[in-house]
Formats: C-alpha cells, structure tokens, sequence
C-alpha cells in the first residue's frame, strides 16, 4: 500500500517541481501543466486496422491521465508506422529524455492490434511514470433490462473492455443480480444472483462463462469478495446464524470465521484492504448505515465514517477508500484515508449529481462508477486524482437497459 | 400429484433430519445463534475440517445435498390472503400498528400445522442495493423472530431477502416507496 502510495506521490512530486506536501494522494494536485507531453505526430497509421491501432493507443494514453496527448513537440514521443487493413505491421518506438524502446509486432487481425495498442499503451505508462495502466482492464457490470410481471428486476452481468469494447454477456440468469467483484487474477468474477429463486453466491468463470455456486446458507448468502493478498479467503455477509454479518471464508477447508456480532444490526458490502489485513464494510449498528474496520485477524473493530445518512459501497484500494455517501443530496463518491478517518473525506463528485458504486481501477487513481441521470443509470469513469480529468462516460450505454453496479478488474 | 406429493414427504424427511441435529437454545432471543444454527440442510458433514460443535460450520454449496430452501421442496400457497407489514425507511423496527398483520401469518401457521412460510423482506429503491439485502434481511428476520414468540417450529420459517429488487409498486413516489418497505409473509406446503 505505501509503495504504491509512494510512486503516486513521486510521480506527481517530480512532475510538480518541489509544490509537493509530505500527505497522502488525497492532497495531491495533478495539473494539467505538470503532466509529461506525449506526442502521437510521429505516428504514420495506413489501413482500417492500422488507424484504429493508432486510435486505440491515443484514446488509451489520453485516458491514462498521466500525459498531455499533442502532435507537436514533446517530452515523450511515439514515432514508426502501423499499417494494415486486417493483419496490422507495428513497427514503432518510444522515446523520453535520455531512454527509448522500441515496439515490433505483428498482428493477425484489426481485433489483435487493438490489443496489442493496449498492451503498448500499458507499457509506455510503466516505463515513463512506473505506475501500472489501465489499458488492458475490464469491467463488469449489470444490466438491467425490465422487470417481471411480479415486480421482480431482470439482470444480467455483462463485461466489456475499458473503453468500452468488446461488450459481451457474462450470465443467462434474468435475475437479480448485486455486487460483481473480480478475482485479482481476473479469471472469475464473484456475485449474487436470484438465478435459483433466493439469493445465492456463484462465481464465473470469464473465459468459458461457466458458473459455480459458491455458498448458499440458509437466508441470506451474499458480498462475496476474495482476499487481493490470498484468492483461498472470501469474505462473505450470511444470516444463517440469524441476521446479517460478516465472515471470512476459507475456501479449501470450508471453514468460516466470524467477524462481527451484531444481533440488532445489518452488515453489508465487504472490502478487502490491499494487503489483505483488514476488511472495511458496512453496519448499521449505530442507527444508519456507516463504515468499519476490522482487522481479520485481532477482529478489532473502529468506525471510520462518522458524519451523513448513509456512508456505504466501499472499495479499498492503494490510496484509500472510496465509498458512496449521503449528506443530504444524491449520492456521491468521496474518498477517505482509513488511518486519518472523517476529516480526511475528499469529494469526487459534485453536491448534485447521483454517482454510486464506486470501485478502483488497478492504478489505484481512476474510479468507475455508476451514475443516474433522470431515470437513466450508466457506466462513468472518475479521475480521483486532485484536479484530475472530468468525468466521462467510457462507452454509450444506451438506453434500454440500466448499467449498474460496475466493477474495474484488478 | 403424485410425484411432488412424495418429493415433499422425503424432503420433510430429510428436513427433520436436518433439525435432529439442532443445537437446543431457548430461542427467544433476537438472532439468537444456537436455536438457529445447525439447521440447515446443505451442511457438508463429509467435508475436510468439519466439526458438529463449530457454530461456525455452515451450509456450502453442494448439488447432491441442495439448500434446503423451501421454493425448492415445497409448493407456495398462492391464496393465502396475508397482508405485507409495512416498515418505515431505513428501519426494521416492526411499527406497532403493523403487528396484527405478523399475528395473521403466525395465526396461519398455527391454523395450518402442515404448511411452511418464508418471510421476504424488502426496500425501496433507495439507498444501496448491497446494503438493502442485508436491510431487507434484517427485517425479515425480526418479523420471523415475532412469530417464533408464537411457539412456532423455527424448522417451518425461513427468511428471504429481496433488497430493492423485486417492488411491490414500480413507481418512484413516497406512497410507491411505502408500500415497497415490506414483508410479505409466503406460505408453502
């Protein structure tokens, strides 16, 4: 966590020139002046496939949030060919003061040149900034498409790249669907689904879409989220013993331990802290829906949220927590450190908009989310960064089906 | 007929097999551990680290053994004529003038000692659909530990959670989100 923390501050320290304050990301300014130039200029795309390596890779290191993307002259520069109009010759090299590499594939269709754009894209931000990209991440997310005629809602998980692409369906269940949340390794993909009739907790597979039922107790079965640091503990929120609360799971043994006794209150929403140590969730113990801490394995437990209506959906990843909170207004998406607590919450959304369900991307910087609008809920992507990139929509959810509960792959 | 018919007595069989290994507790008690643990028909005795006397040792997925729950043994009573309890927002407190409706459905079972109930909670659509499962859940269960007062066979109730997910009133007004924050009391047979 400190590591990543520190390369995020070194970063933004080198690139800010000295205006760098000894706190967490949370009181990092990123500018657009401090940000690397990054020109494309030097970049011949001829062919279908070729202009769309090309898109890919500026639309992927704009979205990266690290450069300034020009044509003229810059610090960091993609000069060379791609050429194709299926099979894609990528014949490039990147080159920032005093370093360069240089990139020679060749891809067998339009499709494979996409990702390999993303590949390249990832690699330029490694090399150039150290921190890991995004270009090759997914979501999932559910889609809801109508109701039934007993009132009960239609969902189904979808992934898709990104940016969007290669948007597929994941379940066949038309069933209420909550909280996807992806393996580290980006294989599987845990939910709830009512696909049986209650809700029940499965895991898919990304690959061949096969499901397995995971848990099903008596009552409620749901939350299931496994350990970043070890992929054999999922965390769980069952009532079996009589009302909501939350365990960990050992997967090989099937063994639970209990975290919480709260008989008069409800948990929800498990989030694993990066080194799999701790567990921020929420409980309703003090009379409306808040966020603990729990250390897993003294199960000592704090508050962290003190103020608002509801502090909910949070996700830890390496340079806080980012959460769901109501003070009065809609939604928003805020962040808090889960040492410093209340006073260190930094809003990312504004007082009116409806944002919820926030969850990290792997550069621990970007947030995706689901926003309403009017009546229409879709997939928008945060900058958490201070004075960051303005939120934008990765793809054109269109109507016809509700876009909720997205998840960024680890 | 005849084939749920005796699907549903082997499945009583097999739940009372399932209970014979009940811990005794007084079960009065709100969420009360021991008369609640140890139920449940999906528990795995065969798998590696299994102990009777864990609280912790629970009901994992296991296709031969299913889950126990009873959409998937017995039959629902659609005709049953039993009103849902009306909650108010973000609470699941059981509101005193809602109670004689939590009196019919423990009526019901004690009327119909054959039958079985699962008590569905639900919310509006508001607020966070992961923290309105547990919500939801946490109402349905306080509803069931009422009728339990009733020296009711904790066997024959069984909680359901539907969160915001399946509203009684599609619409997005404050009497739609009324009528939304509920149990609604299920018999099966």
């Amino acid at each position: 966590m400190m590591k990543g923390m520190r390369r995020f501050l070194g970063l933004i320290a080198s690139l800010a020139a000295g205006t760098l304050l000894a706190t967490p990301v949370i009181d990092v300014t990123v500018e657009g002046v401090a940000r690397q130039s990054l020109t494309l200029g030097g970049v011949t795309a001829t062919g279908g496939a070729g202009r769309t390596f090309a898109a890919t890779l500026r639309n992927d290191l704009a979205r990266s949030g690290w450069y300034r993307v020009t044509d003229g002259s810059a610090q960091v520069r993609v000069t060379g060919s791609v050429a194709g109009e299926g099979p894609v010759a990528e014949n490039l090299a990147v080159a920032w003061p005093g370093k360069r590499f240089a990139w020679a594939r060749q891809a067998g269709s339009a499709e494979q040149g996409r990702r390999h754009a993303h590949e390249l894209a990832d690699a330029i931000v490694r090399e150039t900034t150290g921190e890991r990209g995004i270009a090759q991440s997914r979501f999932v997310m559910v889609a809801k498409t109508g109701t039934r005629r007993d009132g009960q809602a239609i969902e189904d998980l979808y992934l898709c790249d990104y940016d969007g692409h290669n948007l597929t369906r994941l379940t066949n269940d038309g069933a209420p669907i909550v909280g996807p949340r992806w393996s580290q390794d980006g294989r599987s993909v845990y939910f709830t689904s009512y696909r049986d009739g209650y809700p029940a907790v499965y895991v898919a597979d990304t690959a061949t879409k096969a499901v397995r039922k995971l848990a099903a107790f008596r009552g409620l079965s749901t939350g299931a989220t496994p350990s970043p640091a070890d992929p054999t503990k999922v965390a769980l929120i069952l009532s079996h013993q009589g009302n909501p609360e939350l365990y960990v799971m050992d997967v090989p043994s099937k063994r639970l331990t209990r975290l919480t006794e709260t008989k008069l209150a409800a948990e929800a929403s498990p989030a694993w802290s990066p080194d799999g140590k701790r567990i921020c969730y929420v409980s309703d113990r003090s009379g409306s829906p808040q966020l603990y801490v729990v250390d897993v394995a003294t199960k000592a437990t704090r508050r962290l949220t003190l103020k608002g209506g509801e502090n909910v959906q949070p996700d830890w990843g390496p340079n806080g927590i980012v959460f769901a909170t109501k003070r009065g207004c809609p939604y928003r998406i805020a962040l808090i450190d889960p040492d410093k607590g209340e006073a260190s919450i930094r809003f990312l959304t504004p007082v009116n908009d409806q944002y919820e369900s926030p969850s990290w991307a792997p550069d621990g910087r970007h947030v995706v989310t689901s926003r309403t609008q009017g009546r229409q809920a879709s997939i928008w992507v945060l900058d958490a960064a201070e004075r960051g990139d303005a939120p934008y929509k990765p793809f054109s959810s269109g109507a016809g089906a509700q876009w909720l509960n997205p998840a960024w792959s680890k | 007929m005849r084939i749920p018919l005796c699907l549903s007595i082997v499945a009583a069989g097999l739940f009372l097999a399932g209970c014979a290994t009940k811990t005794p507790g007084d079960g009065t008690a709100y969420g009360d551990d021991a008369s609640l643990a140890g139920g449940d028909l999906s528990v795995d005795p065969n798998a590696a680290g299994y102990d009777p006397n864990d609280p912790n040792v629970g009901a994992f997925a296991d296709p031969a053994a299913g889950t126990g729950n009873f959409e998937d043994r017995y039959a629902r009573v659609s005709d049953a004529g039993l009103e849902p309890l009306l909650f108010t927002f973000d609470s699941y407190t059981l509101p005193p003038d809602e109670l004689a409706k939590a009196d019919a459905a423990a009526q019901y079972l004690l009327n119909n000692p054959q039958h079985v109930m699962i008590i569905e909670g639900h919310c509006d659509e508001r607020g966070s659909n992961e923290y309105n499962l547990s919500l939801s859940e946490q109402r349905a269960g306080g509803v069931r530990d009422y009728i339990l007062a009733y020296g009711i066979d904790p066997a024959r109730l069984q909680t359901r959670a539907f969160g915001e997910e399946k509203p009684a009133d599609p619409g997005h007004t404050e009497e739609a989100y009324r009528l939304n924050r509920r149990a609604e009391f299920v018999p099966y047979k």
